[in-house]
């Protein structure tokens, strides 16, 4: 595809009002028919393309760009020389998420700070300085992902549409980051079992509501609050299964990838070679998920609510029950 | 002249008790009397057996019970079972003499001098607890080499003091003929092994009751060598369940309360008890941490937080504090030659640090759990037992492996230095002692720990790992968009999705007809 034959970036797509009304009305007559819960693990048609065919295009759109497989296989070495220069000693196979998608990537960092500088000062400085890095990062392949997905190439306008994304992914990052201080004080309150079931609980949904944000900055050009709220109201749209989308990359990035990686327990500076084919493999894996996500997010922007559907129903009733009165 | 002659003997008169002071603490420190060799727990031997070792003996428990760590005195290792106390040849793993023993944990024991000049041997024992599968109070284990028949000396049988009551014991036996002395009940259970310093006995307890459940008190006695009678007692605020370190007029107690979760440290005064400087208070998420180590006016301990600190040993004051990689076991203390302080943390990290600032001066990564060995430096190595049966050797100055013996069942635990011997427990199935000499013809290893970044080797593995993944994913990659399409020029990708937007607006449009 030529320069000139380049489609131009897709403009955001408000979503038509009297359609938007159809469903609104139909949410509220007939709610028996979406039951809480069913746009989470209940299939269904959906506007949110399936995970399988998600996957697929998100793979493929990493595998068949040098660029994005060249970071992930640059990055793991980059992370690995940097955690080293500054005095880092630990376990190589814990670089298998180090692209991870947050919160499991906060997980990364707050691992490596701890086991670097202990808890305190310089942890937190430490925590602050790999957010950052993390979300530019991150906002640059959001960028290059989107326009992998879009045009099948990279280009600077990729690249310049996902730095407009810095701060929406380092809130995400941010969020994410809480979100594990707050289940790490309260969940232990709730016992061994029931604790560790809400913690995993809490990481599975921090990607569930803002796994979309990061393309949703890129395609809509909106603020942090608005794409991490559109985030949050595509997850929640009715048979996209994306509750079991989350926890499938949960099972694969954490139990499958950490538990699998060779030489799992060692501590060297020294990855072996079948440590560093399955880090990197493991990297390539986490950016098609990344992938993934943005396929699912450009396959549902369309049918994305353009404000809250509580509010909107708060708004509408009067309106409503005035067009009933009519008739 | 006069004056010289009277500077002469005046020189003589202070300097002869001082030297033969210094060559009685030199004597002292031959024989590894107790738990790291002395009561400050320093582990350090100037002139111990040098790598590489060949095994010399083992010893297998008897019935497969475990026994404690050893101390050795001239030419026997004394090692604690749980039915009795061995004297063990050291130069050939033969039980000399057996003591019976009513039960309770094991825990290392120590070797003292009373004030008549006799060798005592004071050990802790009960309250007793059924051990399935324990062979009956008679039975001997013999050494492998040779395995003959111990010959059990004539001893006294233990009271009943320590069957009836819930609480252990301290019971000390003369060395020489094995003859019960005395014997003292405690107020709890004692795991915390023996130390003796002068004439006087150092154990500590946990409160009764709190076999099951982890004890939130306990104390520390002070008790004459001579006729067993307590000196002292304190209250430490947790059990007293680490060895205690004597030094500098001092005796220094680690205590965990689990309740809280916090380690306290404290000193006493070793002679009068009362307390030399206020305790310390380690707020840490558990209580894991090492047994404490005296010298050089300060005392080190390794904790929970996944530091090594140095306290000045007069005041608690913290001099230095370092971050290691992992916590460390109860069941290990730190080593100390006067110019460094050797740690071993549970994850198998080794560490030699300056004394005076806590620099790192080497660390090296066994990548093998140390989970009871205590690191000890004999001559110019440093020696671990790890949990996988093997014994390493590190040069104190390289920081560099020179020795590792072959990996068995079982681990070794708390190591002791006689003479030309080193004797390790064994625990595991295999449980006992094993014991190494120095072997003229091993070979030395030279290699660096693997923490070390070797630019060479890790760039060019990753290099092969990069050109492998890198190119069978873009080989995927173009095959793929070869039967698919690229990815992204597809059309077909947003047809698709704007038929999935159709068919879910359509699914409402009947109900809506219908509604309407």
């Amino acid at each position: 595809m030529t320069a000139k034959k380049r489609r131009r970036p897709q403009r955001p797509r408000p979503a038509p009002e009297p359609e938007t009304t159809q469903v609104e009305e139909q949410e509220e007559q007939t709610p028996q028919r979406r039951p809480f819960g069913s746009g989470l693990l209940a299939g269904g048609p959906s506007p949110m393309p399936p995970i399988g065919r998600s996957l697929g295009n998100g793979l493929l759109a990493v595998v068949s760009s040098p660029i994005l497989l060249a970071i992930a296989v640059v990055v793991p070495l980059l992370a690995w020389l940097a955690l080293l220069a500054i005095g880092f000693e630990g376990r190589p196979s814990l670089l298998v998420d180090v692209l991870a998608l947050p919160p499991i990537s906060t997980y990364f960092d707050l691992g490596t700070g701890e086991s670097l500088l202990s808890l305190g000062p310089a942890f937190l400085v430490f925590i602050g300085i790999a957010l950052l890095i993390r979300s530019l990062l991150y906002a640059l392949l959001a960028g290059m992902i989107v326009e992998t997905l879009e045009d099948g190439r990279i280009s600077r306008w990729g690249l310049l549409r996902g730095v407009s994304a810095i701060p929406t992914v380092l809130a995400v990052n941010l969020l994410s980051f809480s979100l594990i201080l707050a289940s790490n004080v309260i969940f232990p309150i709730l016992g061994p079992g029931i604790g560790l079931l809400a913690a995993i609980g809490s990481l599975v949904g921090g990607l569930f509501f803002l796994g979309f944000a990061p393309t949703a900055a890129v395609r809509q050009q909106r603020g942090a609050v608005e794409s991490i709220r559109r985030s949050g109201r595509a997850a929640m749209l009715p048979g996209s299964r994306h509750v079991l989308f989350c926890a499938l990359y949960f099972f694969v990035a954490l139990p499958v990838v950490v538990g699998l990686a060779p030489g799992g327990s060692q501590v060297t500076a020294n990855p072996t070679l079948s440590g560093w084919i399955f880090i990197l493999a493991a990297s390539v894996l986490h950016l098609a998920f990344m992938a993934a996500l943005a396929f699912r997010w450009i396959g549902v922007e369309p049918a994305v609510p353009e404000e809250p559907v509580r509010r909107r129903q708060a708004q509408r009733r009067p309106l409503a029950s005035r067009q009933r009165g009519r008739r | 002249m006069r004056a010289l002659l009277a500077s002469a003997s005046m020189l003589v008169l202070l300097g002869v008790p001082q030297l033969v002071q210094g060559s009685a603490t030199a004597q002292e420190s031959t024989a590894w009397s107790q738990y790291q060799g002395d009561p400050a727990h320093t582990g350090y031997a100037p002139d111990g057996p040098q790598p590489p070792f060949r095994v010399r003996w083992t010893l297998p428990a008897p019935a497969g019970i475990a026994l404690s760590g050893a101390v050795v005195e001239g030419n026997i290792a004394v090692t604690v079972g749980e039915e009795a106390v061995y004297g063990v040849d050291v130069a050939t793993g033969q039980v000399a003499w057996q003591i019976p023993r009513a039960g309770g944990r094991l825990s290392i024991p120590a070797i003292g001098t009373d004030t008549a000049g006799k060798r005592v041997l004071v050990y802790v024992e009960g309250p007793a607890t059924a051990v399935p599968g324990a062979s009956s109070p008679g039975a001997s284990p013999t050494s492998s080499p040779s395995p003959t028949e111990a010959t059990a000396s004539p001893s006294p049988s233990p009271s009943t003091a320590g069957d009836e009551t819930n609480v252990s014991s301290v019971v000390a036996v003369a060395l020489g003929n094995q003859k019960e002395l005395w014997r003292t009940p405690l107020e709890g259970l004692s795991r915390s092994g023996v130390t003796i310093e002068g004439g006087s006995v150092y154990v500590g307890d946990q409160e009764v009751g709190a076999q099951d459940v982890e004890a939130s008190s306990g104390r520390v006695y002070a008790l004459s060598l001579d006729d067993g009678s307590i000196i002292w007692k304190q209250e430490v605020g947790g059990r007293a369940d680490t060895s205690i370190a004597v030094a500098d007029g001092n005796a220094y107690v680690v205590a965990r309360d689990s309740q809280t979760p916090r380690v306290i440290i404290a000193a006493f005064d070793a002679a009068t008890g009362e307390r030399s400087w206020s305790p310390l208070s380690l707020q840490v998420s558990s209580t894991a941490g090492s047994a404490p180590t005296a010298g050089g006016g300060s005392l080190f301990l390794g904790s929970a937080d996944r530091r090594l600190r140095a306290l000045d040993a007069s005041n608690g004051a913290e001099r230095w504090s370092a971050l290691v990689l992992s916590v460390f076991s109860p069941a290990t203390a730190l080593a100390f030659d006067g110019s460094s302080v050797y740690a071993a943390d549970v994850s198998g990290g080794l560490y030699a640090l300056d004394v005076a600032d806590g620099a790192r001066r080497w660390s090296f990564h066994v990548n093998e759990t140390v989970l009871r060995s205590a690191p000890v430096v004999s001559g110019s190595s440093m020696l671990v037992g790890l949990a996988n049966g093997s014994m390493v050797a590190i040069d104190i100055q390289t920081g560099h492996l020179v020795w590792r013996s072959p990996v068995t069942p079982g681990l070794i635990g708390s190591i002791a230095l006689a003479g030309d011997t080193v004797i390790a427990v064994k625990g595991g199935r295999n449980a006992g002692l094993i014991a190494f000499e120095h072997d003229p013809d091993g070979t030395l290893l030279d290699e660096p720990s693997p923490t070390r970044f070797e630019a060479a080797t890790s760039l060019s593995r990753w290099l092969i790992a990069a050109v492998l993944v890198f190119g069978i994913a873009l080989a995927l990659g173009v095959l793929a968009g070869r039967r698919f399409g690229r990815s992204g020029e597809t059309d077909d990708a947003e047809v698709d999705v704007d038929e999935d937007v159709d068919a879910y607006e359509d699914e409402d449009a009947p109900d809506d007809e219908e509604d309407r």
